[in-house]
């Protein structure tokens, strides 16, 4: 079971939670006790999933809508309990789609922070979003490409804005502007003159006018 | 602790923001280049429950101390942010009415500088078409300028910056803040 008490900092309001999920859980347990076959072990195991999926989903809405160092503190406790997770896929999935689905600038950024603490999972999903031909919502691929562009500086230019989702390349600017300048001034120019993006070319503009 | 940025131009309304110097509402993007794209745009200004957080910049040192509590809370003072700048007789025209609401930072000042802009469908489209026809560009603190502020504030005494702090020079003693 995946725990979402790793900070000191927690809450009353999370500790409730914490223990109304317990409960949960309990109840479940409580409710297939008297079964021993296979079957109910099965599903006894599906009912912990199931609260443990909706727990997992209430703590994401929580921190998506959270701002500045109440946000921090939640996502100390998330980061931990995702890096622990046996679903880190799925349970990454979840993060983007209620990202995605709220829309906010502010709720965007906060996915990008906590996604970027993880150290696996996040770069594999972002190279294969990459050149899929499937067209993923925008938000997700752009916090999905942020994510992973923050942990492996390698991956913005070999793998990112090659990409032909736009979102993805547009990540790839964001993150090279924050790479030396002779490393990004060059890749800069060529997609402020060649991006087929109009946005695209007039924010690598933009971002150009830093070096000067 | 910042590490040195001494080439960086130093935070100001009229340089960092592009608006005349007075008092500023800022918007934190988190995807500057939708700005340029004009079926994007309102995004900037998109909150589902309609509070859209903003900052109150009235001078230079407001918005160090805003550009510090905003990256209190992300991996380092350093991040770059990209600001939408909205002058409050923009907001007004669009019938934007904003709400005080205390900051979520340890800087006492900057906590004061907070504010819920109230942006629904209808204002936000109202809000929309002033700033475009303002030809309003977004503002930034690249990462040299973030972190030279992130030195000043250091050796103000900041609250956000400092890890014992006892007092800062915006007057605020930590007993007082507590």
């Amino acid at each position: 079971m995946t725990s979402y008490l790793g900070d000191d900092d927690t809450t009353d309001t999370e500790h409730e939670d914490s223990w109304s999920k317990d409960f949960v859980i309990q109840s479940s347990i409580a409710q297939f006790s008297f079964t021993t076959n296979t079957a109910h072990e099965g599903g006894l195991s599906e009912s912990a999933t199931v609260a443990d999926d909706y727990f997992f989903t209430s703590k994401i809405g929580q921190y998506l809508s959270a701002l500045g160092l109440k946000q921090k503190r939640l996502r100390v406790g998330l980061a931990s309990s995702l890096a622990q997770s046996t679903n880190l896929i799925e349970r990454i999935r979840m993060v983007l789609d209620k990202a995605a689905s709220l829309r906010s600038q502010d709720s965007l950024l906060a996915a990008i922070d906590l996604l970027s603490e993880l150290d696996k999972g996040i770069v594999q999903m972002a190279i294969r979003a990459a050149f899929e031909m499937k067209s993923d919502n925008e938000n997700v691929a752009f916090m999905l490409a942020m994510a992973a562009g923050r942990r492996q500086k390698r991956i913005i230019k070999d793998v990112l804005l090659l990409s032909h989702h736009t979102a993805m390349r547009e990540a790839a600017i964001e993150l090279l502007a924050s790479l030396e300048p002779l490393e990004a001034k060059p890749t800069l120019e060529r997609i402020a003159e060649e991006d087929e993006s109009p946005a695209l070319r007039k924010r690598a503009t933009e971002l150009l006018s830093e070096f000067d | 602790m910042a590490s040195p940025s001494n080439g960086a131009e130093p935070l100001t309304i009229r340089g960092t923001l592009g608006v005349a110097s007075g008092s500023v509402f800022v918007r934190r993007v988190t995807r500057p280049a939708i700005w340029h794209d004009a079926t994007r745009a309102s995004e900037c200004l998109y909150e589902p429950d309609g509070r859209v957080s903003v900052w109150r910049v009235g001078n230079d040192q407001d918005l160090r101390r805003v550009v510090i509590a905003i990256n209190e809370s992300r991996e380092s003072f350093r991040e770059r942010i990209d600001f939408l700048p909205i002058l409050p007789e923009e907001l007004a025209a669009a019938s934007v009415v904003c709400i005080q609401t205390r900051g979520e930072t340890k800087c006492p000042a900057a906590a004061q500088l907070h504010y819920d802009a109230q942006i629904g469908d209808g204002n936000r489209k109202r809000l929309l078409e002033t700033l475009l026809a303002a030809r309003r560009q977004l503002g930034r603190c690249t990462s040299g300028q973030m972190g030279k502020a992130a030195e000043q504030s250091e050796q103000d005494g900041c609250f956000a910056v400092v890890e014992n702090p006892v007092s800062c020079n915006c007057g605020e003693t930590f007993e007082a803040s507590c």
